[in-house]
């Protein structure tokens, strides 16, 4: 079966004051229909840009190489207009903030109807009777009067469940979930996590789960990507990755988490922070950082290659027919 | 018997807000009779989810925010008796890290500055020796000297907090507020910052009230913790005894709700139905009755008291009263 996503080989810069900045490099991913994968990396590695290159929401001073092909279709060469009729349609996104990717000024059931009238050319009557529908499944009470409401007058929790009702609204192929529980209380999570996990069931949609929680990962997502400073550095099916992490960077990031079952004494830090992107590395970008860090390491950036059956890796201790 | 270093008792903060210049007073129950010990050397956690009241009792405790009733007691005085300049006398043992590291720290002063100043303020040493002082700590933070000269913004957020840290350490309190210390962090940032934390509890002989939401930054820094809800606690006990047989219905929807990081697991979790309530118009008897899985007749009506179920963990619930 054809690929719902193919990322190969992107490259996205920012242009600012005449210098190229890039963020992401060389960034290769694919999503099955019906999968979910992961994204996971800390602040800066440019998961998030990931998805907005692929939304094309980054705005005008901006540069992407490389190839999007969502079905059979290539993203960076459609037109503004053309991308607007997948926009919200076929790839929909959830973002991390409800509270700033709702319209403060217009009511829930408006910004709900909003795609529906305008993707799936619904009536005004149709609109409002879907919306309230939408809103049933994602589990809001009162739904036909929570139309009329402002987001300011929901909760964090029920604000999300909104943004997955609009997400959700025109049965999208492809969902983009970026940091979607991030700025939910534990509890609320749950919630919006067994709702997504029914979504999903349901509709059989593919999603790309941006996320910085392991433990969100480890839940949800078949396949998991690691990214470091722009770069992917290690890929592999979830079980595989907790089970034999390769990537001394998933290492240190497995190992430098809290555990909320065991007591530890004391927690295997990573040392240092991510690079700024103006001062990178030459060679692997978190040999600085790196407790296995050889010679070639600061010379030379390896490539992403194959260490096992549905696992790779970007390190040069995988390598060492290279290294000699 | 040890004596306790931090003793809360009833502790209330009632916040009143209008709407109109003719509508009723509104009273919003932010922090509703909590008790509290803390003994010296110990790392105490108050865990709970937004809105539940932990940081407003952090504030309370320090008196930046003037609790409504209740008494505090630090080292055996009742901080809500003391006048301005006592208050600040005795705040030089108790201080606070704040969580976000951006906006705590004044941007239009050096390093050396903000670390200097709570020694001015306090009179303690002439420049000389306050320079020596700031050098030092700003060492055992793990930064260098170097960067005293520089301004907040040229700082990473790990290396940001590293600095409000150690302008809570430089006048040596026996007391730390840490209001969600960690929350902004990056994991590997935290897991640096936390190492930091024990180190510097040992080596300084520290006592934590350490406030946050992440159960499991909780299981790892602390001794004993508290979990709150709508502005009550409602289970408190040492970490083993609280980790391992949660007896409050919330400790356990709460501890259930975290996501594990193994793929193998299938997580029996407990979901709880619907948000918390708002704190200015609290349900009656039991504040949780309406989320709880087991809530009986008694629970709408009655508010529980606490009880011991073992040794040191204390439940309040009607579950374990009758």
């Amino acid at each position: 079966m054809a690929a719902m996503l193919t990322i190969d080989d992107l490259r996205t810069s920012f242009i600012q004051a005449g210098k190229k900045l890039t963020v992401i490099e060389g960034v290769s991913l694919s999503v099955e229909p019906g999968e979910t994968v992961g994204v996971v990396g800390e602040s800066g590695c440019g998961k998030s840009v990931t998805s907005m290159s692929i939304m094309q929401l980054l705005g005008r001073n901006v540069e992407m190489t490389g190839s999007i092909r969502f079905q059979d279709k290539e993203l960076l060469s459609l037109t503004d207009k053309q991308m607007q009729t997948i926009r919200g349609n076929q790839i929909a996104m959830i973002f991390q903030e409800p509270m700033t990717s709702l319209n403060p000024l217009h009511s829930i059931g408006k910004q709900i109807s909003e795609p529906l009238r305008r993707h799936l050319g619904l009536s005004k009557q149709e609109a409002k009777r879907r919306t309230i529908e939408l809103l049933k499944e994602v589990g809001i009470p009162r739904a036909d009067e929570i139309i009329s409401d402002y987001p300011h007058q929901l909760s964090g929790g029920m604000r999300q469940r909104v943004m997955i009702a609009m997400a959700m609204s025109c049965a999208p192929k492809l969902l983009i979930a970026d940091e979607p529980t991030t700025a939910l209380d534990v509890t609320i999570q749950a919630q919006i996590l067994e709702l997504m996990k029914k979504v999903r069931q349901e509709q059989g949609t593919s999603i790309l789960l941006i996320t910085h929680d392991l433990g969100v990962v480890a839940e949800m997502c078949h396949r998991v990507i690691v990214m470091y400073a722009g770069q992917i550095v290690e890929e592999a099916d979830v079980k595989q990755l907790f089970d034999e992490p390769k990537h001394p960077y998933t290492r240190g990031l497995l190992k430098s988490m809290p555990s909320v079952s065991v007591n530890q004494e004391r927690l295997d830090a990573i040392p240092g922070s991510v690079p700024l992107l103006s001062e990178m590395p030459a060679g692997c970008r978190f040999a600085p950082r790196c407790s296995q860090v050889m010679d070639i390491c600061r010379e030379k950036n390896p490539e992403l290659t194959p260490v096992a059956d549905n696992q790779k890796c970007r390190c040069w201790l995988y390598r060492e027919e290279d290294v000699q | 018997m040890r004596q306790p270093l931090l003793e809360v008792k009833s502790l209330t903060k009632h916040f009143t807000s209008k709407q109109g210049f003719f509508s009723k007073e509104k009273v919003v129950r932010a922090v509703d009779g909590v008790n509290l010990t803390v003994y010296p050397g110990e790392t105490v956690s108050i865990v709970g989810e937004s809105g539940c009241g932990k940081s407003t009792t952090g504030r309370c405790i320090l008196r930046l925010i003037e609790p409504t009733d209740g008494e505090v007691f630090f080292e055996g005085q009742d901080i809500r008796k003391l006048n301005e300049t006592e208050l600040r006398r005795a705040r030089r043992n108790m201080q606070l890290v704040f969580q976000d590291p951006f906006a705590s720290l004044n941007p239009r002063k050096t390093i050396g500055q903000l670390l200097e100043d709570p020694l001015i303020i306090h009179g303690i040493g002439n420049s000389v020796e306050r320079r020596k002082h700031v050098e030092e700590m700003i060492q055992i933070v793990g930064l260098s000297k170097q960067q005293l000269d520089r301004f907040p913004h040229e700082f990473s957020g790990g290396q940001r907090q590293r600095i409000g840290i150690a302008r809570a350490l430089i006048l040596r309190p026996k007391l730390i507020v840490a209001d969600e210390p960690v929350s902004a962090l990056d994991v590997s940032i935290q897991a640096q910052i936390l190492n930091l934390m024990q180190d510097l509890q040992k080596e300084f002989n520290l006592t934590y009230l350490f406030i946050s939401h992440d159960l499991s930054v909780v299981r790892h820094i602390s001794d004993r913790v508290a979990v709150m809800y709508l502005g009550k606690v409602v289970e408190v006990a040492d970490k083993q005894s609280l980790y391992e047989k949660p007896t409050h219905p919330y400790t356990q929807a709460l501890l259930s709700a975290v996501p594990v990081p193994n793929p193998h697991l299938t997580t029996q979790r407990i979901i709880l139905e619907g948000d918390l309530p708002s704190p200015a118009n609290p349900p009656s008897g039991c504040t949780f009755h309406p989320r709880c899985r087991h809530c009986m007749d008694i629970c709408k009506t009655v508010a529980p008291v606490a009880s011991e179920v073992s040794r040191g963990h204390f439940v309040t619930c009607h579950l374990e009263q009758s």
